[in-house]
């Protein structure tokens, strides 16, 4: 019978429930979409920054995360993984060298402030450079090809087939070497102007790096990176290298993702308060409008806990309805751009945003997670409860014979 | 049935409320004493201000006196908490004001059935019992229609089926017939005289409407909140029409 009244009271009032649906509902559908948006983002960084620079989880020299040396290097990386034995199903490892140089061509040259020389094969697999080559194609194994930035292209002058020059400190001392422009990639940012990659066995002689390498990248999928990075860890202890997660190897990226993820907590905080504020308001107005007939129903005998409790439901079903709408309008949004992507260019407002070298250019797809669905929906009905206490204990104490004699 | 009259309901010894507006005090009622006993039908009558409505709702719980005791069915009232005065009324004492007071979202049916659903009655039960007190107030056909959708008269009835469907021990009804014509008026109080009479249910009215008086037979007048006079007819509530006529009366309303 509480529940039919409450209902029926926002019924009556279907106009003003109506509007604070659509505002409550219109504001959960946001917070759902910008939750998926930044959700989306974060795992597009992740991904770009992981394949770019590290790996779900990357074995390298200890002190390698805090000078990128060649010296601080790996230096028996086969027998590593002899001792891990098979890699599960799904992953992928590649062996690489980073390093800084000079690439020059007959017209002029670049800094490459990060030129690496990758496994070919294994690379390949989980490379963003390959699978954004705009001329040419991809390393082949032994072959003294180089791929290049766009931008470097232009610079340099040169185009697939060219030759150009590496210069750069070896091991032991300064090198040089021609290398042939096999294919020219656009990924977006610095990076097609200082990264450049060679062949690992040829960058390992050049280098005087002999089997060594700067690190093994582990790639995965990345709900396994956690225990992957324990096992990992285990399996290796004593040996003199470090086994590192995606979040202590790319520490700027974690920090980046951190920021991000308080920046949407205050978002979500301040479109709550919002939320609350109109709930409050609806619920005030209807209790103050209903002081009469409150007055009634205590009078006739109803508890005042009874009454708090009334209130209370029919704010509660506002915001179950409210939670209801937004899923309604939010879900197939994030659903569309889920599927379709958004350009990063139109959230900026063209400016291609940029972290430690790496371009973040390509289509966001925005993704709900079950769990922050569920949160937000929690956190919604609590701040409605919340925001409802306060008219529900202005109606609990409404003496019924002051209502009865407001005409 | 003159057994059942020697029952004391309601006790008020030395009943005092006082209003306090800023610097204004306002004594509404002034040293009241007053006993209403099992099935009378009693009507305070007095100008508007003497303090009815207060009384009433001293009466029925709804306001707690500053001075005096008041005592409910045998039990002082005085020291009940909000929460229990809320059940003392639920189960007690059924309410008729003079605006109808009816719950706007619910239909008649639902409005009468409140007090039972209150009250913690079974579904089942609680239609059975709505039911039959709609049909006595000749109401059955209109159990669905919302207030709004309802005359004065036929609201009214509405508010005495739902003050009546719990068998309360005592009916207060404040200035009931003040909002409808004579016509009206008069079918009403035949309503509540043949509840009265037919099962012993106990009303005290408020008004300062003469045809209210003529069915009441007793008749307790206050002046300034203090009783001026107290006398009992010897005939009244419904023996001026037979039972028979209560329906073609009642359709009227
Ligand atoms: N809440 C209140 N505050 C101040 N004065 C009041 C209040 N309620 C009633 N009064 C005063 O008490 C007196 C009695 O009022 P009331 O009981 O309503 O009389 P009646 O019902 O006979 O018209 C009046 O003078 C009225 O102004
Ligand atoms: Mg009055």
């Amino acid at each position: 019978m509480l529940l039919k009244m409450a209902f029926r009271n926002l019924w009556r009032r279907r106009f003003r429930t109506g509007i604070t649906l659509v505002a409550l509902g219109g504001s959960f559908a946001l917070l759902l979409f910008f939750v998926a948006l930044t959700e989306g983002s974060h795992q597009l960084m992740i991904d770009l920054a992981i394949r770019m620079q590290a790996g779900h989880v990357v074995i390298q020299a200890p002190e390698f995360q805090k000078e990128r040396s060649l010296e601080l290097r790996v230096t028996d990386p086969e027998d590593l993984l002899a001792t891990l034995g098979p890699l599960p199903d799904g992953w992928v490892v590649t062996r690489r060298i980073f390093t800084t140089g000079l690439l020059r061509s007959a017209d002029g040259s670049v800094m490459l402030d990060n030129l690496m020389a990758v496994d070919p094969v294994n690379e390949r697999k989980v490379s963003d450079v390959g699978r954004k080559l705009v001329r040419g194609a991809w390393l082949d194994a032994g072959a003294p090809g180089i791929l290049i930035g766009e931008k470097a292209a232009r610079l340099l002058k040169v185009d697939v087939g060219d030759k150009v020059v590496v210069s750069c400190s070896g091991l032991t001392q300064k090198v040089e070497e021609r290398f042939l422009v096999a294919g020219i990639f656009r990924v977006g940012g610095e990076a097609d102007r200082g990264t450049a990659m060679i062949d690992l066995a040829r960058g390992q002689v050049l280098l005087g790096m002999g089997d060594a390498v700067s690190q093994l990248a582990f790639f995965m999928p990345p709900d396994d990176s956690f225990a992957a990075a324990r096992t990992l860890r285990s399996k290796l202890a004593g040996r003199p290298v470090a086994v590192l997660h995606w979040q202590e190897a790319l520490p700027v990226l974690t920090q980046l993702l951190w920021v991000d993820d308080i920046s949407m907590q205050v978002f979500i905080f301040i479109i709550l308060v919002i939320v609350a504020a109109g709930i409050l308001n609806t619920v005030l107005m209807s209790v103050m409008e209903r002081t009469r007939e409150l007055g009634i129903l205590k009078s006739l005998g109803m508890k005042p806990w009874a009454v708090f409790r009334l209130v209370l439901t029919e704010s509660l079903m506002l915001g179950l309805l409210a939670v209801a709408v937004g899923a309604a309008l939010g879900l197939p949004l994030v659903h569309h751009f889920g599927e379709v992507g958004i350009d990063p260019l139109a959230l900026t407002g063209g400016e291609v945003m940029e972290m430690e070298g790496i371009a973040f250019t390509d289509r966001i797809h925005p993704v709900l997670l079950a769990g922050s669905g569920m949160v937000l929906t929690a956190v919604v009905l609590v701040m409605t409860l919340l925001s409802a206490l306060w008219p529900a204990l202005r109606a609990k104490r409404i003496l019924p014979v002051k209502a009865l004699r407001q005409m | 049935m003159e057994s059942t009259m020697t029952k004391p309901i309601v006790e008020l010894r030395d009943v005092h409320k006082e209003y306090r507006q800023g610097k204004l005090e306002v004594m509404a009622v002034n040293g009241v004493d007053l006993t209403i006993q099992a099935g009378e039908f009693t009507a305070i009558c007095g100008p508007s201000g003497s303090g009815k409505t207060t009384l009433l709702n001293l009466i029925g719980c709804l306001d707690t006196p500053t001075k005096g005791g008041i005592r409910v069915g045998g039990e002082d009232v005085s020291r009940l908490s909000d929460s229990a005065l809320a059940d003392l009324r639920l189960r007690r004492i059924g309410f008729v004001f003079q605006a109808y007071n009816l719950v706007p979202v619910l239909t008649a049916f639902e409005n009468v059935e409140l007090v039972l659903a209150l009250q913690g009655v079974p579904a089942a039960q609680r239609k059975k019992r709505v039911l039959a007190i709609l049909e006595e107030v000749g109401l059955l056909d209109l159990r669905d229609r919302r207030p709004m959708d309802m005359s004065g008269g036929q609201q009214q009835r509405v508010a005495v089926a739902r003050a009546v469907v719990a068998d309360p021990q005592l009916v207060l009804a404040d200035e009931p017939t003040a909002n409808l014509d004579s016509h009206t008026g008069a079918a009403l109080l035949q309503m509540m005289a043949d509840l009265n009479r037919e099962h012993q249910v106990t009303f005290l009215f408020s008004t300062h409407d003469p045809m209210v008086m003529d069915f009441s037979r007793r008749i307790v007048r206050i002046v300034d909140g203090r009783i001026a006079s107290d006398e009992s007819k010897t005939h009244g509530a419904g023996d001026r029409s037979p039972s028979g006529d209560r329906s073609t009366v009642a359709e009227e309303a």
